[in-house]
């Protein structure tokens, strides 16, 4: 009341007021269309069909004002809100059979953006488009031949020569993904031209090469569930479709109710849209498997799972990745919208954990980061407590029982996931029902998966509150308790070469003294090893080391930040002291001895030293392939700490490139202005070319320096996984141990979680190191990989 | 009387557009006229300026029509803010139409009572949610409106919260300088406790009993009663923790611990010994 009171009165007013009032005008009925047009569909109190009419109206009123914004924001809405499809394909119809050439330019505003998309490579972008285009014949916008001929155009992408498989996959893809929509459409208006479309179709999926498909597989095997590669099952799923005359039971489609109106309007023809030709610059998407958990068997009576070929589980599994593309970043609505999203008779807590977990375990990377799928999960059992915890909880056990199959990424994944969801419910867990995991090796996948949660919940919580929230039966895998191990303080240290110069130094830190001051203390130490031995390498002098970082760790050992403050004081020491690789390896090693039991710890320092660059990511590597670190080879937190140092590596390489592009760009335009004889400020600072050069050397290192690495990493695992299947071998026995099983699934996590690098050195790694005489085994997994982008 | 303002808002938004639309016009014949001096161009401006006056006089003369004749014409009000779906041909001929009763005479009474008159017509109306409200109403975007959604849940979530239980193992204690001893004490031979909470700083506790008779009882018995000097407030516990699950580690803890509002759960005996360092030394 009081803002009509206010408007009243600057009636009065002189009119600069008003002319400002005015300037500010169409922004906010410009904000109001977009409110408008972005929330229509959404629950309300009256019907879905009143509100499309009256949007419509108003749209009709304000489009010779506002077409540009109105046509803009419906195109924004095909991308980012295509769970509402059908509702904006209705609007359009709506405008367009009130206002003719406005639903041509629309058809052709967004054809223009469905070019620029597949131009540009923004594959799902341009998925939605043709799904909503195909949708538009339905909503008699568009003429239902034009669409098949778009149709056409993609599916003949895979009569090219030459091309990548993928991308003909994701030209079919398109097609196949918008048939439910406009599948009955087509089939009664044009049945023969389609049968034809899908032949095409049909002998493209037979002739695929699916050699990438065991690199995606979260289950080595296809029992309960076949992994289907996500193409293949599509067209199953269409192929049912059409057994059954194109009619499906899912899509909400408010059209129908307007058929009166909308069978007068006029229709377009689309525009020839042919698939931009390809370059090897473009980058398609990789294939997928899809991830299955639940069947029919598996959910309460009353509720029906749709078989995995029937369209409906797709139609219902895209709806629910749109819903969680749509608000991943916030978790309390995306469980609220996952929780609204209609269904009828259907197991939606089903189908949403089962969506949760396939984007969880999705490799190589799942979409969004991991604990977004555990904050959500967290969510969705507060907002139904009484279904969601049984339904995770009857998933973790499923999940655990097929555990022997599961891929290593994955039963990290689900680790981290498992141990983070019983962090948020007390670490309370009906453990007995896995007690088979306690007179198991260690080695086992489920002996391993229960020890590492445990591990892991130790980092969330601390030792005795794990101890005591497992049964007594489960001692053998609950995790050391965590304690620094300090040798010159124990008893028979006394015979040791370093003892001596170890309880000086410590006195000396204790008194506060300086980093020299702590140097001169080691002057006099012999280069023998710890135990008395001589040391022949000059390189290094391990005693000296091993009596400085093991009394410095053992005195910081209170907290990460004491350890921080200790390795930052002493910083020049270590540097001097860590000058070779050897010696860097070495303190590693020393780092392990005090650390063994204290996983966290030394995933924290071993980063911390990587960051302070005491030691070289190289360094890192070759030490977790050394003999030291056997015993812990296949424990998760060294693989921890080996991707952290990749990443490392890769941020610094990054860094330093966009350090060159920047300064190369300050330049170039310093030189324009010259060239334009506008005056230089002397305070930008404008970068030399020299100094631009020094800048590329440091790249040019940093890059052999991350090369290198990769190299020095997949060569040893070509070591390690060779000496075990020659030792199987010559011994007769079967080399598929849980060893090799952790070890060669390492190395394919390391293929898959650096995917993008790894294909940067892809032909250097075939030329040096996954050469034909490698074991087939190991080439495999290479071969594998690189059919992902083939 | 319950006020709502989202009708308001409508009614002027809807006006403001319409004033919009007719300047865009205006503007629109005055330069296809190319008489773009600056006194036509004042001319417009003041004219439309005047408008939203008039149609806010409009608005009280119906108000005043409505509320002389009753709850009938609520209709009629509602059906004028749907007004977007007539052509807007139509509704200019209506304005025309109306121009003239609406003097400039109504000006001033319009403009100091017309709030008032509105709130009247306004009252009874939200039962009948216009088209338009409603997807126009919530000045705000997007955003703003699920914020609401979630804090409208929450109020009802309160609601329902507010209303005790009348059945229930948890009750609820107020009591200056209430300590867990005092309640261990004073309700212990009420029946075996479970689990007690105390907040020193807002001066209550619950007290868990394993069974509600005991909760029952320890009501009747103590509410108002004096325990070491503290006069204690007794009554059922709003919220009932659900404590059975500590002796069932199994799954259908986790849906007693998803349903329970509070993060923080039964305190956890902690049985660490405490350890000691010695001074800082970096």
């Amino acid at each position: 009341m009081s803002r009509r009171r206010r408007e009243s009165y600057s009636d009065d007013e002189d009119d600069e007021r008003s002319r400002k009032r005015r300037r500010t005008e169409p922004v906010d009925i410009e904000d109001r269309l977009e409110s408008l047009i972005t929330r229509v569909g959404e629950k309300s109190t009256s019907s879905l069909e009143s509100n499309l009419e009256g949007l419509a109206s108003v749209l009709e009123a304000d489009l010779p004002n506002y077409k540009v914004k109105i046509m803009r924001i419906l195109c924004g809405c095909v991308v980012d809100l295509p769970e509402k499809q059908t509702v904006y394909t209705t609007l359009v119809g709506l405008l367009n059979a009130k206002n003719y050439t406005c639903g041509g330019e629309f058809v052709e505003m967004l054809v223009r953006n469905l070019k620029e998309s597949l131009k540009s490579g923004e594959w799902e972008n341009a998925r939605m488009m043709v799904r909503f285009l195909a949708d538009l014949v339905n909503c008699h916008v568009l003429v239902a031949a034009s669409v098949l001929q778009m149709f056409d155009n993609f599916v003949e992408v895979t009569l090219e020569d030459n091309i990548p498989q993928v991308r003909s996959d994701v030209y079919v893809y398109m097609v196949l993904s918008s048939l439910p929509w406009v599948g009955r459409e087509l089939f009664e208006k044009k049945e023969t031209e389609l049968n034809k479309l899908l032949d095409t179709v049909d002998a493209y999926i037979s002739k695929r090469q699916k050699i990438h498909v065991p690199a995606l597989r979260v289950w080595s095997v296809d029992e309960p569930h076949p992994q289907e590669e996500y193409l293949d099952c599509l067209w199953a799923q269409i192929r049912n479709l059409r057994s059954n005359k194109w009619l499906e039971k899912q899509i909400n489609r408010p059209y129908m109710a307007f058929d009166s109106v909308l069978c007068d309007a006029l229709q377009h023809t689309l525009p020839q849209i042919i698939p931009p030709s390809h370059n090897d610059e473009m980058v398609y998407p990789i294939p997928r498997i899809v991830f299955r958990l639940f069947d029919y068997t598996d959910v309460p009576e009353g509720t029906v799972l749709p078989g995995s070929h029937a369209i409906e589980r797709y139609l219902i599994e895209e709806q629910i990745d749109r819903i969680i593309h749509t608000n991943y970043k916030e978790r309390k609505d995306c469980a609220a919208a996952l929780l609204s999203y209609p269904v009828k008779n259907l197991p939606l807590n089903y189908m949403i954990v089962e969506v949760m977990f396939a984007q969880l375990f999705q490799l190589p990377c799942a979409p969004y980061i991991e604990l977004f799928y555990g904050s959500t999960l967290i969510e969705l059992c507060k907002l139904q407590p009484s279904s969601m915890p049984q339904v995770l909880a009857q998933a973790s056990e499923m999940l655990f029982e097929r555990i022997d199959h599961m891929h290593t990424i994955c039963i990290e994944r689900l680790v981290h996931w498992f141990a983070y969801h019983l962090s948020n419910f007390h670490f309370r867990w009906s453990w007995e029902d896995w007690s088979e995991v306690t007179s198991m090796d260690i080695g086992m996948p489920k002996a391993m998966f229960v020890r590492e949660v445990l591990l892991k919940c130790m980092r969330f919580s601390y030792h005795q509150n794990i101890v005591d929230s497992v049964p007594a039966t489960f001692t053998t895998l609950l995790p050391e308790k965590p304690a620094s191990e300090y040798k010159y303080d124990k008893e028979g240290a006394g015979s040791l070469p370093g003892t001596m110069a170890a309880h000086q130094l410590m006195s000396a830190i204790k008194a506060k003294c300086t980093p020299d001051e702590a140097a001169q203390l080691l002057r006099e130490l012999p280069n023998k090893f710890p135990n008395g031995e001589d040391n022949d390498n000059s390189t290094y002098h391990p005693l000296k080391i091993d009596v400085f970082v093991s009394t410095l760790l053992f005195l910081g050992s209170k907290s990460f930040s004491h350890s921080f403050a200790a390795l930052a004081k002493f910083y020049p020491n270590l540097k001097s002291l860590a000058e070779t690789e050897e010696a860097q390896i070495y303190m590693l090693k020393v780092v392990y001895s005090t650390w063994r039991t204290h996983q966290q710890m030394m995933v924290v320092l071993v980063d911390k030293m990587l960051r302070t660059e005491v030691v070289q990511c190289q360094a890192v590597a070759n030490w977790i392939f050394s003999e030291s670190m056997q015993k812990d080879f296949t424990s998760f937190f060294v693989w921890e700490i080996l991707h952290g140092t990749i990443k490392k590596m890769t941020k610094q390489v990054n860094q330093l490139q966009s350090e060159v592009d920047d300064a190369r760009d300050r330049l170039d335009a310093a030189k324009r202005k010259e060239a334009d004889g506008m005056e230089i400020f002397s305070d930008d600072e404008v970068p030399t070319e020299e100094m631009i050069e020094r800048m590329e050397e440091r790249l040019e290192t940093a890059t052999s320096q991350q090369k290198n690495l990769f190299l020095i990493i997949f060569q040893r695992f070509i070591m390690v996984l060779t000496e075990h299947l020659a030792k199987c071998e010559s011994a007769g026995i079967d080399y598929n141990t849980p060893w090799y099983k952790w070890v060669i699934e390492r190395l394919q996590h390391i293929f898959l979680q650096h995917h993008e690098l790894v294909f940067k050195y892809i032909n250097t790694l075939e030329s040096l190191l996954f050469t034909s005489d490698i074991d087939i085994h190991i080439l495999e997994v290479f071969q594998q990989f690189c059919a992902l982008r083939s | 009387m319950v006020l709502t303002f989202p009708n308001a808002l409508t009614e002027e938004e809807e006006m403001l557009k319409q004033k919009y639309a007719r300047l865009r016009k205006k503007r629109k014949q005055l330069q296809a006229l190319k008489t773009a001096k600056p006194e036509t161009q004042q001319k417009p401006s003041s004219q439309s300026a005047k408008r939203p006056a008039e149609s806010a006089g409009e608005a009280t003369e119906q108000a005043k029509k409505l509320v002389q004749s009753g709850a009938i014409k609520v209709g009629s009000g509602s059906k004028e803010k749907s007004g977007f779906k007539r052509s807007r041909n139509q509704e200019k001929r209506l304005k025309e139409s109306d121009k003239h009763p609406a003097a400039v005479g109504f000006q001033p009474f319009s403009a100091t009572h017309s709030g008032e008159e509105d709130e009247k017509i306004e009252s009874p109306k939200p039962k009948i949610k216009g088209l338009y409200e409603s997807f126009v109403t919530p000045a705000s975007k997007f955003d703003g409106d699920q914020r609401r959604d979630r804090d409208d849940r929450r109020e009802r979530d309160d609601r329902r919260d507010r209303e005790p239980p009348r059945k229930g193992n948890t009750v609820y204690v107020n009591g200056v300088g209430v300590t867990e001893d005092i309640l261990k004490r004073a309700f212990s031979n009420f029946g075996n406790i479970v689990n007690i909470n105390v907040e020193r700083e807002r001066n209550n506790g619950f007290v868990t009993f394993e069974k509600t008779e005991s909760a029952d009882q320890a009501i009747a018995d103590m509410n108002g009663s004096l325990v070491s000097n503290v006069q204690l407030k007794v009554m059922m516990a709003r919220r009932q923790p659900t404590f059975e699950s500590i002796s069932d580690p199994s799954t259908s803890s986790w849906s007693v611990i998803a349903a329970s509002h509070s993060q923080k759960g039964p305190a956890r005996k902690d049985s660490r010994d405490l350890v000691t360092y010695e001074d800082d030394i970096f």
